[in-house]
């Protein structure tokens, strides 16, 4: 695709950063769309804060600030469609938006497609406060006094929370390996 | 961690995210550039439709009394014939009974042995509690003895699944 005549100071970053984000805004968010606007509302909040002068530390900072304010973006929209469901289920029954996100969460290449559908499956399936550690873990590259200090727990919690989601996608994925789904 | 644990988190790690499309990152970019214009996530106003009353009749009709009143009759109609017919099942139960009294053998001892307990991983209950699933096989050996001193072993082996809570907090 072609690149834009004038790039600004932050596309590089996007390119390197942005497919991190994005999965942590899809884990924690209900819809692909949600997950974009909450990602665009964490980064329009850094940059505010980038030229203002008002942000404290320097660019290595920015991840955890941004997995911080994606997770609270996500908190507000998830509570904003909630009252809103709740008032539309009240006005006009149960129609719902069926979008699901039907796009990958991550990269084909070097992974068997099987393997790799249905991990993003198992991922989804399991308990956010599990899966959100390990996506800022495995694929963030946060360290967990890092991952403790977004989330607002102790390293050892985050620490713990890792570990057995860790395990319990291995055995979701055991599972489905003897069920012949792989 | 095991070495499996360990192996697997290996496995996940060649897995990246699907990078950003070049219009999301285009989206994205404008947005930062543009900070100043953003508006505020606020939480929209919902103009309601009116809403299509369903009518619903109020009370009971007269069709559903009848139908209570039905209903009861015969129940009161069952309640006096059954009686009857509990009773002769209890006398043709005891016309057999004394049959099996001689041979009735009851248990004196139950010893429960565990065979094998194996650990089956975390799993999470509907709470989204992670508890680590425990497969235990064990055999139950059950004694009994009759009025004559004679004994009867009987061996049940089972398998239980227990559950025991995990804390991470």
């Amino acid at each position: 695709m072609a690149e834009p005549e004038n790039p600004t100071p932050w596309r590089d970053w996007l390119e390197e950063h942005g497919g991190k984000l994005l999965l942590f805004a899809r884990q924690q968010t209900r819809r692909a769309g949600d997950a974009e606007d909450v990602l665009q509302e964490a980064l329009v909040k850094l940059a505010k804060k980038v030229e203002s002068g008002e942000f404290v530390g320097g660019q290595e900072a920015w991840m955890p600030f941004l997995y911080t304010q994606i997770r609270r973006e996500s908190i507000d929209l998830g509570r904003r469609n909630d009252r809103r469901k709740k008032r539309e289920d009240a006005v006009v029954g149960d129609e719902l938006i069926g979008e699901t996100g039907t796009e990958g969460w991550f990269e084909g290449s070097g992974y068997e497609d099987e393997r790799r559908v249905m991990l993003e499956a198992a991922l989804k399936e399991l308990p956010k406060k599990f899966s959100e550690v390990i996506v800022m873990k495995i694929w963030g590259g946060r360290t967990f006094a890092e991952i403790g200090e977004i989330l607002e727990i102790s390293m050892n919690t985050a620490a713990s929370r890792y570990r057995y989601g860790v395990e319990a996608l291995r055995k979701q994925l055991a599972g489905a390996r003897i069920r012949g789904d792989l | 961690m095991d070495l499996e644990l360990r192996q697997f988190e290996e496995e996940l790690e060649r897995l990246a995210p699907a990078g950003l499309p070049e219009g999301l990152i285009a989206r994205m970019e404008s947005a930062m550039v543009g900070w100043q214009d953003a508006v505020p996530a606020m939480d929209e106003k919902v103009v309601p439709f009116p809403k299509v009353e369903v009518e619903s009749p109020r009370g009971f009709s007269r069709g559903f009394w009848s139908a209570a009143a039905a209903v009861a009759l015969l129940g009161a109609v069952v309640a006096l014939v059954l009686p009857n017919q509990t009773a002769e099942k209890k006398v043709a139960a005891s016309e057999a009974a004394p049959e099996f009294a001689a041979v009735s053998f009851a248990p004196t001892n139950l010893d429960r042995n565990i065979i094998q307990a194996a650990d089956g991983g975390v799993v999470f209950t509907a709470d989204e509690r992670p508890h680590r699933l425990v497969r235990v096989e064990y055999v139950d050996r059950i004694k009994f003895r009759n009025a004559a001193g004679e004994e009867l072993h009987v061996e049940k082996p089972s398998v239980n699944f227990v559950l025991i809570p995990v804390e991470t907090d």
